[in-house]
Formats: C-alpha cells, sequence, structure tokens
C-alpha cells in the first residue's frame, strides 16, 4: 500500500510511521529532519527545550539550517509566531515554554516546524492533549497553513473526526498493520474493511445523538502478540477459517485505494 | 430572585420530587499561601443548581479544569462543599450529621475514569465487588454476599473465571467493567460516571457505553455522566448541563441544547465538534472561539466566558449572568444576549 503524502491519515498503531523515519541511515534522517519533512508531537511541553526562549527555539533552526543571522532568525521566529495566531508575537517570542498554555506550546511548535517550510509536515496527534474548542483551533490553523505554505500534512491520529476534517486520503491501521486505504470520502461513506467499518458505527457522533452504538467486542491485541491471519480476525463480525491462518493481501477498493481483507466489504454489501 | 432552573417550571414535568438535586453548590479552594501571601481563591463549582431524575441520566459537560471532578465529588460525598445544599429525596445531606451522611449517600456511588487506579490491586476483581456488601450489607450471609458480587459482574460481562483474577490481569475495558459492577452492587440509585470511558481505547469505549444504558434500562438506575466529550456526553444523555469556569452557561435536555444551542460557549463546543462525516466536515465553518480558557484564580468579571465571546458587550464585564429562561425557550442559558 502505498503511503500518499498530501493530507494522508495514518492511524491505529501509530509508532510505525515514526519508524520509517527512524530506520533510515542517521545522516539521511538529519538531512531529511526539519529540511524537508517536520515533526511535531502530541506532548509540546517535552518537544519544547525548557531553557530557551520560544523564539529562539525557533530561530536557532533557521540559523543552524540555513545559517541565517540570529537578528534576522528572530524577526522571523516573530512572523512565523504570528503566523500560527499567537497573540502579541514580539513579547512572546521571548517567553519561556512554561509560560505558554497548552494550545499555545502546539501553536509553537508547529512555528518552529514552519520554520524551513517543509513540504512533509508530520503531525503526530497534535490535537489529543488539547481541549475541545482549542482542538478546533489547531485545525483550522494546520488547514489554513497546509493552504499557505502549499505543504502536504501527515495526521496521525484516533480522533476519526478529525481525520474527517483535514484529510483527503486516509491510511487505517491496526495492529501495525494497514487495513484500508484510499479516498477518505470514499473510505468514511463505504468502509470495505471490517475493522474500518466498525470503528466508524461503534463512534458517538453529534449528528446522531442518543442511537446506539454497535460496539466491536474484544480489545486491542498487546504489541507482544503476535497474529498469524488477519490481526482484527477475534474482534471481526465477518471472519472466516481462512483469516486465522492466513493475513488477507491488499486487494483494490471497488472505489481505487487498497483493503487488506479476506471478506472485503464490496458496494453490494452496501445495497 | 430570578427563577432559577430547579424552580416551578423546570426542565421535565415536576411529577415528584427529584433523586438529586443542588442548588446554589459551591466549592472553593485556598491554593498557595504562607507567612507572607494571602492564599489564592480558587472557585472550582460556582453557584451550581442541577437535578436529576429517577433512573435518568445528566450529562456534565466542559472542558477540563472547569469544575466537573470537584462537582462529581461533591455529589458522591466525597468532598465537602463550602456553601451551597445537595438534596436527597429532597432531604439536604449537607446540614446531616457525619454518619447520617454517609449512610444515606450509600444510594449514590461513582465510577472513576482510571480503572485501574480504582481499585485494589491486592484484592481479587470478586472480592473487590463484593467488598462494599461486606461493609454494608452484614445481614446477608458471606454466600449471598458472594453470589451477588458474582452475579452483578456476569452481567457487566466478567465471567466467574475472569473474577478470580486481579485487576491488573484484566484490560482497561475490562476493569472498567468491574468499577462499573462494584458501584451496582449494593442497592445504589445514582452513579456519578466522571470520565468513565476517557482512558479506553476509541475501540472499547462504546462497549462500556452500551453497558451503562443497559444497566440503567434494567436496573432502573439514575446516572450524572461527566466528560470532556460532547458526543460522548450526547449518546447516553437525557438532560445535559454545560459548564465553563465552575458555572453552568446552559442546561436543557439533550436534543434541545445539541440541536438548538443559545449560549454561545455551547454554540462553539457543538462546533468543535468533528463527525467522522468527511464531506460534512469539510464544507462546514466552524464557530472557532479565540483565546483560551482563563486562569480559574483570576476568572474574568460579570460574565466568566466574556473573554472569548464574540457577542460580548459593556454590561458583560460588569454583570453575572444568571442561569434563566426566557421566553418558551426550553433550556435556561446564562447570557445577557442568548
Ligand atoms: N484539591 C484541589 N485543590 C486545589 N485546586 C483544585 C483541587 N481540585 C481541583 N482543583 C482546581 O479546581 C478546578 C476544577 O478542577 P476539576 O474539578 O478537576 O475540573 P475538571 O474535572 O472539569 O477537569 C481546576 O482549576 C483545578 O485545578
Ligand atoms: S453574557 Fe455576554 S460575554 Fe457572556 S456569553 Fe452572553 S454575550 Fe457573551
Ligand atoms: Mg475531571
Amino acid at each position: 500500500m502505498g503511503l500518499q503524502p498530501k493530507g494522508a491519515t495514518v492511524r491505529g498503531q501509530i509508532l510505525l510511521g515514526k519508524d520509517d523515519i527512524q530506520a533510515m541511515a542517521p545522516r539521511a534522517r538529519r538531512r531529511l529532519n526539519g529540511q524537508r519533512v517536520s515533526l511535531i508531537s502530541q506532548d509540546a511541553l517535552s518537544a519544547l527545550n525548557p531553557c530557551t526562549t520560544v523564539g529562539y527555539q525557533i530561530a536557532e533552526v533557521l540559523m543552524v539550517h540555513r545559517g541565517v543571522a540570529k537578528q534576522e532568525a528572530m524577526a522571523r521566529a516573530v512572523e512565523l509566531l504570528s503566523l500560527t495566531g499567537i497573540p502579541a508575537p514580539s513579547e512572546r517570542v521571548n517567553h519561556y515554554p512554561h509560560q505558554f498554555s497548552g494550545g499555545m506550546r502546539q501553536r509553537a511548535l508547529i512555528a518552529i516546524a514552519l520554520a524551513l517550510e517543509p513540504e512533509l509536515l508530520i503531525a503526530d496527534e497534535p490535537t489529543t492533549a488539547l481541549d475541545a474548542t482549542i482542538k478546533a483551533q489547531i485545525l483550522t490553523l494546520l488547514a489554513s497553513l497546509r493552504e499557505r505554505f502549499g505543504m502536504s500534512i501527515l495526521l496521525i491520529t484516533h480522533d476519526m473526526g478529525a481525520v474527517a476534517r483535514l484529510a483527503d486520503r486516509v491510511l487505517v491501521m491496526y495492529a501495525g498493520q494497514a487495513m484500508e486505504v484510499g479516498d477518505v470520502a470514499s473510505v468514511f461513506a463505504r468502509p470495505e474493511h471490517p475493522y474500518t467499518r466498525a470503528l466508524l458505527e461503534s463512534m458517538p457522533r453529534l449528528d446522531k445523538h442518543g442511537a446506539l452504538l454497535e460496539a466491536i467486542p474484544g480489545t486491542p491485541p498487546s504489541p507482544s502478540e503476535v497474529a498469524h491471519g488477519c490481526p482484527f480476525q477475534p474482534r471481526c463480525a465477518f471472519a472466516g477459517d481462512i483469516c486465522r491462518e492466513q493475513m488477507p493481501p491488499a486487494v483494490e477498493r471497488s472505489n481505487g485505494g487498497h483493503v487488506a481483507c479476506h471478506f472485503a466489504l464490496r458496494e453490494m454489501n452496501y445495497a | 430572585m430570578l427563577s432559577l432552573v430547579h424552580s416551578n417550571d423546570s426542565i421535565k414535568p415536576r411529577s415528584e420530587i427529584p433523586l438529586l438535586e443542588t442548588s446554589d453548590l459551591t466549592k472553593t479552594y485556598s491554593i498557595g499561601g504562607g507567612m507572607f501571601y494571602e492564599p489564592l481563591q480558587l472557585q472550582a463549582v460556582s453557584g451550581v443548581s442541577i437535578r436529576v431524575e429517577k433512573g435518568r441520566t445528566l450529562g456534565i459537560v466542559g472542558e477540563s479544569g472547569c469544575g466537573k471532578s470537584t462537582l462529581s465529588r461533591m455529589l458522591a460525598g466525597l468532598t465537602p462543599p463550602t456553601s451551597g445544599s445537595i438534596l436527597l429525596d429532597g432531604c439536604d445531606v449537607t446540614g446531616l450529621p457525619n454518619a447520617e451522611r454517609k449512610r444515606v449517600l450509600r444510594d449514590v456511588q461513582m465510577v472513576f475514569q482510571s480503572p485501574y487506579s480504582s481499585l485494589n490491586p491486592r484484592m481479587r476483581v470478586a472480592e473487590i465487588v463484593r467488598e462494599p456488601l461486606d461493609v454494608h450489607m452484614r445481614s446477608l450471609s458471606k454466600k449471598e454476599r458472594d453470589e451477588r458480587a458474582l452475579s452483578i459482574l456476569n452481567r457487566v460481562g466478567i465471567s466467574r473465571e475472569m473474577a478470580r483474577r486481579y485487576p491488573h490481569q484484566l484490560s482497561g475495558g475490562q476493569q472498567q467493567r468491574v468499577g462499573i459492577a462494584r458501584a451496582l452492587v449494593s442497592e445504589v440509585r445514582l452513579v456519578i460516571c466522571d470520565e468513565p470511558v476517557s482512558a479506553l481505547d476509541v475501540s472499547v469505549q462504546a462497549q462500556v457505553i452500551n453497558l451503562l444504558r443497559e444497566l440503567q434500562r434494567s436496573l432502573g438506575v439514575a446516572y450524572i455522566f461527566v466528560s470532556h466529550d460532547l458526543a460522548v456526553v450526547a449518546n447516553i444523555s437525557d438532560d445535559i448541563a454545560v459548564m465553563y469556569l465552575g458555572k453552568v452557561v446552559e442546561y436543557g435536555r439533550a436534543e434541545d441544547v445539541l440541536q438548538r444551542p443559545r449560549h454561545p460557549y455551547t454554540q462553539a463546543l457543538v462546533d468543535s465538534a468533528n463527525i467522522p462525516d468527511p464531506v460534512l466536515e469539510k464544507s462546514r465553518k466552524p464557530r472557532i472561539l479565540t483565546g483560551e480558557i482563563p486562569r480559574p484564580t483570576d476568572p474574568p468579571s460579570g460574565c466568566r466566558f466574556r473573554t472569548r465571546c464574540w457577542m460580548a458587550q459593556d454590561r458583560c464585564a460588569v454583570e453575572v449572568p444568571a442561569l434563566v429562561r426566557r421566553g418558551n425557550s426550553p433550556q435556561a442559558v446564562a447570557c445577557h444576549f442568548a
């Protein structure tokens, strides 16, 4: 399954997305990191250096990677803070991370990530630790920055609503395996993998409040469990004998993309 | 005094005395302070008046720090209120002597966010669930108490075999089932669930929500269901109270609050909930609040929401809006202009 960078989304075993980058040779990785690809993580507090000002942390990226002089780099830091919606950026630039709220730290982290104008921004659970109204701010910010910088976003999240809002394509993962990939409108409207479908059906949604949820039975496997066949098989309503024995190959979805299921739910199942 | 929610024209027909009713419930914490400093006053819960009907669910939603857990703990008798009253069956429990209050509040149990840390790690599941009976129902024989514990465990989907295990041998979802069984094992009438699914894997949350709904249907127990997640609260609640910085800003029947939110904060909260429908999500323009929640030790004067409100006027900085109903509106709103 090819991973499409343009607004693509990974969910499930989120570490895999990171591992891909970490598996590279250290030198290649360092060159990639920040120059063409930037990462923002869920835990903004530990991603920021507590001992230097937020402004310097942005400027430092420009000084190290682009050889920009300090004064100019600091001026750019103010611009970047302003771009990410931080009020009074020329004061904020001299503040330390602990003086920022959770939402502000996430914005500061985005500002650092944007300093080198990456082609790809990897956002690893960027809203998970945030409150609802702040999460809405950050998602809107990411969407507008994507337009402005013409960059792609790889959003790693367990939040299907955030995927619906931000992503063009989606890759659904379970227990470290790719289950389904495709255009987000098609995957959400006509999921062909039983896991995708079950996940969507089990989610409480505001537009259908009060509706009984279709719960997925069982629990996610622990990372140490090695499945022979399909990892979702123990919890799957459609599983047959073959699912226990063989990992299903990825086959094409009816509306583009791929699905890895022996009994992929084709168009007719939706009749 | 303006007519508050719990006065004559309440949200639901006033057929009988509600199971639980609070009036102006307030909790103030003193934080910091020392020899040379005045301690800061933090009003975690400020003048909250809610009511819970028998066998129904009141959802309480709001962002972190708005006072949901403090309110929950006061209602469960775990934290004494600074002022205000809690009426159980019309009887004010805040005024009762300690022993009497404990006896009355036995009907009210709590389910916590973190299932593991709320279960004794050195006890087997069956013992954990039996414990409340060992304390309060000594009239039953040991065998009867065992049977009762196993029977409620069975109802929440924990087998006899699993009941012999220790909490750490169970998954998060199973631990939460045990927490629910423990809350329901004695003759409980109100269960306060404080973020009961927030710590669980998304694929397991629906199991626990459905279980709570099923148990309510069969046991007739009432819930106060607390969560920061509006979609989760919306799924299970008959009524919803929306909190912001310690205050209830909107209160009414779930469908009214969700479909016709009137307080600007509720409107923003409804808008910020993403629906897993890519076409809808990409076409709608959600109202995005500016700024962040102010420090609770220094809340804005007047309306606490005014620093983030797009409708705020001068009056909002001086006058605290009361939670009232206007005209024929079915829900109560604390806003001068809603
Ligand atoms: N024991 C305590 N001492 C001092 N402040 C507290 C205490 N418990 C809660 N608070 C404060 O009260 C406010 C409300 O907290 P809480 O009830 O936990 O909110 P929520 O559950 O909605 O996140 C927060 O500002 C919190 O820091
Ligand atoms: S009272 Fe004023 S500040 Fe508060 S919500 Fe209403 S309009 Fe906004
Ligand atoms: Mg809480």
